[in-house]
């Protein structure tokens, strides 16, 4: 039975892989293919991977999960053995259905976006092979196939948010990512080579067998940097909100749903290793709901309607690792995978929105869609319930559970502090987007060209919508959790994420009226810019730090070194020294025959006298 | 100059070079010396030009003063140990008042400044002939007395080679680079003779090889300062291509030959454990080093802007003998790796 | 590579028949529904299908929490009332009074 289950899930694996690069090998066999030609076979490629890591989650409702499969040996030499080896647990068999119908519904959309871009069959290539490398990462048994496929995740990136290279704005925002990724990479390979010098496996179940001592700390905290990375964690955030210069798609795709969680989704992966260690759990914590209040404050005065849930991903990102940081690694695996259906909801309606505003982001400029677009506003209104964490919608079910494990648990009253102040914040910036995006008169420009008519536009929304609604219920009663989360509590801490919320959204609603009526306009205070500007975080890290290394390089390398050092003591010295007696030396050469003569008579007599005086 | 005068005037100075060679008796090398002057001076002043008569004049004072004190310094020594013979010097003062005027004769700073100004007033030619085959007569004086200073020796060597640095460094014309290189190369001689008089044939030899080549390249270009250079590569390209390696020769640097004789001498002082002197000595290349480069850069590193008809040379037929220039310049890049053999022939 | 090509032509054709995934189009038609005009200060023309959808979904979605909050109203308010400690009495909780000697 068990050879049974590791036949098919890893013939199931190795299907999916086949048919997401199948498109992409189709286009090495063919020279030229017609210009949706890989639109249709992406999106029939992803709805089969679907249905197939559809027969592999139910084939583990019913077999046993928890599985190791080595599929060959990769590399083996006498001290360190590698194999390609795959791992079927709770996670990557949950997680592949969810990455894929997500996957699914954003390619079918992005046709709709992107149809008008000369390059766009490369543009489903890239997505499909991000979405391979997806795969790799979750189904990776060992830390090379883990590292293999963060890697090309981190450099599909690159080249998505680039995708617009004409801009310079494009191009500024994939460097970087492409840098804050590098510094989580550093962590990885960190971690990577501690496990194969001290451990000397990369086989992830045989590093769950070392012994919990203060030396893990060490990798530990490296694992911690990656995820902070990817997962755009507190003090390596700005790349999130400024990947949003990508097309909408990929924001959807990558930015929110599916690549960001990679670094939560690798501490899930070693969560047995901090499992009894309360220093990296602390950090976790506290790295986490720094983040999640840090970037909701950001996204409260945010005007760029992509900019504000890119931050509320961030956000999200913050609440998963609370939750590791909790102790609770299923709470943020199910956070992950409900997230990224409403996210990837609410960036498929936010495009749609632009989309038919002809590129406008400004949410000032909006207005009124609830009128002119009604499936994507419900579409819009219902992920945006489901973020807020609205009872039985999907978010609920993670986000609550998450906030209640916190409430309940004695850890830090800060962190906590600060999460459910997010929390409230999250409402804030919700009804923000409601009010500003949906409600009201329209203040677009006269001409429009916005319609519903596009199925392929409207298709995936609604798929996304029926499973923002009811994913969460299922997945949580798919997930039998080993960590049991306390269920019996006040009913004041039971009650206090959604007691937040509904403050939160009350007063943000007070205000939204009352700066209708302009009572007393006042200009923006410093609260205000310290938001809007996200803290000044990337005006000092990008500007200060370079400019402190420049000022270095400048004093201590070009001034010092080179010019001191290296220019004036040496070949100018050398030039100075020997430039006068140059000098004398040709003025000896007068053309004149009496000196030179005199100058001989001289010589002699010194050297006569000299002579002399030495023998006697 | 008639071809029967010039005749006579080539024999008269290989004839008093060679009695200056064979003479092992003070007048007769001095009467040699004063054979082989004579008969310089008219070649000198063959072209009847100012600068060519000032600069015999200047040459017949200087050699003038050179005899009279080396007669006058080889009488008192008869004088004083009854003595004739070259090689049995004893007596140190008249030893000293022998050195110099050889020294003078050869120029070495600080009796050097007539050189440069001889030099600049003959055509290449000539010039060829003052800084190689004038310098033979003095030199095998000097490599026959005996007990000389080392001090004074030394001294004399060490200013050399700084002068012969300096003064080429200020210097736009050729000859009297070719002047200040010979200063500073004589320098070096002087510098090991008291140890290794053997090593100084050897350094001579190189010397007399590198710098026919190159007044023999500055010949077949017609140069006569840096500027002039700059055309070369019009002229004769390959040669351009071999002259920095013969310049860089000169200069010193391996693996041509002029690494030789500066390898041996700092070898060589070394094992004097006079290691400051070969420091210093070997600094002082640097400064040489300098103009060298600076005659490569202007020849060949570099391609100046150039009218068109100064550009065509190198398609016209090539009238030089090249012969001698062909032998010298390979010589003078690539006797290296005969080091040994030149050293065991050369034993003094 | 002919029949390799043939062979995935099948597995497409199968597939299609399998899932009523998007067509192969090869030009682009404003398809169900109205046809796109530029307008200028016009609403946008909506129809009657797409009003059904958006309150269809808004419908579903309420349905779902109303639904859910009928039979499962514990997730949210509490799965067990939470004792109130400060209502034990000291003889339900075994401690003698403060008088007794």
């Amino acid at each position: 039975m068990k050879l049974f289950y590791a036949c098919s899930a890893s013939t199931c694996v190795v299907l999916i892989l086949l048919l997401l690069l199948y498109p992409v090998i189709l286009s090495f066999i063919r020279s030229k293919s017609p210009k949706f030609e890989i639109y249709y076979h992406s999106v029939i490629a992803l709805g089969l991977s679907f249905y197939i890591s559809m027969m592999l989650l139910l084939l583990s409702l019913i077999l046993p999960i928890n599985m190791t499969v080595t599929i060959l040996p990769w590399t083996n030499t006498d001290v360190f053995d590698m194999d390609i080896s795959l791992q079927f647990d709770l996670y990557s068999v949950m997680f592949m259905p969810v990455a894929l119908y997500v996957t699914w519904q954003i390619l079918e959309f992005a046709y709709t976006y992107m149809h008008a871009d000369p390059q766009i069959n490369r543009f489903f290539k890239y997505l499909l092979i991000f979405m391979t490398a997806m795969i790799i990462f979750v189904t990776a048994n060992n830390l090379l196939q883990l590292f293999i496929g963060w890697e090309i995740m981190g450099i599909m990136s690159f080249l998505l948010i680039g995708w617009w290279h004409g801009r310079a704005d494009a191009n500024i925002a994939a460097l970087q990512a492409m840098i804050y990724n590098r510094v989580g990479d550093i962590g990885l390979i960190y971690a990577m080579a501690w496990f194969a010098i001290i451990h000397n496996s990369w086989d992830i179940q045989h590093i769950f067998q070392l012994p919990q001592n203060e030396k893990i700390n060490l990798p530990l905290i490296a694992l911690i940097i990656a995820a902070t990375g990817k997962s755009a964690q507190f003090s390596l955030h700005p790349w999130l909100p400024s990947a949003m210069e990508g097309p909408t798609p990929v924001s959807a795709l990558l930015h929110s749903s599916t690549m960001v969680v990679a670094g939560i989704f690798l501490l899930v992966r070693m969560n047995p290793l901090m499992e009894f260690n309360p220093t990296i759990l602390t950090i976790c914590l506290c790295l986490g709901a720094l983040t999640t209040f840090f970037s909701a404050l950001c996204a409260l005065t945010q005007n760029d309607i992509k900019k504000i849930v890119a931050f509320s991903t961030s956000s999200q990102l913050g609440l998963m690792m609370v939750a590791i940081g909790l102790n609770q690694p299923d709470l943020a695996f199910l956070h992950i995978c409900t997230h990224a259906f409403f996210k990837a909801l609410l960036f498929l309606c936010s495009g749609s929105f632009i989309h038919s505003l002809n590129g406008e982001q400004d949410i000032r400029k909006m207005g009124g869609m609830l009128y002119l677009m009604p499936i994507t506003s419900s579409c819009f209104t219902l992920s945006i319930l489901s973020l807020m964490g609205v009872p039985f919608m999907t978010g609920f079910f993670s986000k609550d559970t998450i906030l209640e494990a916190m409430s309940a648990s004695y850890v830090n009253i800060w962190a906590i502090t600060l999460t459910l102040m997010a929390t409230s914040f999250t409402a804030v910036y919700s009804l923000r987007l409601i009010f500003f995006v949906l409600m009201g008169r329209p203040r677009t420009k006269p001409v429009s060209t916005m319609n519903e008519h596009d199925p392929y536009a409207i298709k995936p929304l609604v798929r996304l919508a029926v499973a923002s609604i009811i994913t969460g219920c299922l997945l949580v009663h798919y997930m039998v959790p080993p960590k049991m989360p306390v269920i019996t509590m006040p009913p004041i801490l039971k009650l206090a994420a959604l007691i937040v919320s509904l403050i939160g959204f009350v007063i943000a609603l007070g205000l939204a009226f009352m700066a209708n009526k302009q009572l007393k306009p006042k200009p923006p205070s410093g609260p205000h810019h310290f938001s809007n500007m996200l803290g000044f975080f990337p005006t000092i890290i990008h500007r200060f730090i370079p400019k402190i290394i420049l000022t270095m390089a400048q004093k201590i390398a070009s001034k010092m070194i080179d010019q001191t050092w290296l220019k004036k003591t040496g070949p100018k010295a050398a030039s100075n020294i020997n430039k006068p007696l140059a000098t004398t030396t040709s003025n000896v050469q007068r053309g004149m025959i009496k000196p030179y003569i005199t100058l001989f008579l001289l010589t002699l007599t010194i050297a006569g006298i000299l002579v002399y005086f030495t023998i006697f | 100059m008639s071809p029967y005068t010039l005749t006579i005037m080539i024999f008269g100075i290989g004839l008093g070079t060679t009695i200056t060679l064979m003479s092992s008796h003070w007048l007769l090398a001095w009467m040699g010396l004063e054979i082989n002057t004579l008969a310089m001076l008219p070649l000198m002043s063959q072209h009847n030009h100012p600068r060519a008569v000032q600069a015999t004049t200047k040459y017949f004072l200087t050699q003038a003063t050179a005899a009279a004190m080396l007669l006058f310094a080889s009488t008192t020594n008869a004088w004083i140990t009854g003595e004739w013979a070259i090689q049995q010097m004893t007596s140190l003062i008249p030893l000293t008042m022998i050195t110099m005027p050889l020294t003078l004769k050869i120029g070495l700073a600080p009796m050097h400044s007539w050189l440069p100004e001889v030099l600049q007033g003959l055509d290449l030619n000539t010039g060829l002939i003052m800084s190689t085959w004038q310098k033979l007569a003095p030199f095998a004086l000097l490599l026959q007395i005996q007990a000389n200073n080392p001090t004074l020796l030394i001294t004399l060597g060490l200013l050399s080679t700084l002068v012969g640095g300096w003064g080429g460094m200020n210097q736009t014309q050729l000859r009297k680079i070719l002047a200040y290189s010979s200063i500073a190369h004589l320098g070096w001689m002087m510098l090991i003779l008291p140890f290794s008089p053997s090593l100084t044939l050897i350094t001579f030899i190189t010397y007399i090889i590198m710098t026919c080549s190159t007044f023999m390249i500055f010949e077949i270009n017609k140069a006569t300062n840096i500027n002039m250079l700059a055309t070369s590569w019009a002229k004769a390209p390959t040669l351009t291509s071999l002259t920095p390696l013969v310049l860089l020769s000169l200069g010193g640097l391996p693996p041509l030959t002029g690494f030789m004789p500066k390898w041996l001498i700092l070898q060589e002082l070394t094992k004097q454990e006079l290691t400051t002197t070969a420091t210093f000595v070997a600094m002082t290349a640097l400064l040489s080093l300098y103009f060298y480069l600076r005659l490569s850069y202007a020849m060949t590193l570099t391609m100046a802007p150039n009218n068109l008809p100064g550009t065509i040379p190198w398609r016209l037929q090539f009238k030089s003998f090249s012969m001698p220039l062909a032998t010298t310049t390979m010589a003078s890049i690539t006797l290296l790796p005969i080091m040994p053999a030149m050293s065991t022939l050369l034993k003094l | 590579m002919s029949s390799f090509g043939r062979a995935l032509g099948i597995i497409r054709t199968g597939t299609q028949l399998f899932r009523g995934g998007p067509q192969r189009i090869t030009t682009r038609k404003a398809s169900g529904g109205l046809h796109d005009e530029l307008q200028y200060r016009q609403p946008p023309q909506i129809t009657k299908s797409q009003k059904f959808k958006s309150e269809f979904l808004g419908g579903l979605m309420w349905f779902w929490i109303l639904w859910h909050f009928w039979h499962n109203p514990d997730a949210v308010l509490g799965h067990f009332p939470w004792p109130n400690a400060s209502e034990w009495t000291d003889e339900e909780l075994g401690i003698p009074p403060d008088d007794e000697e």
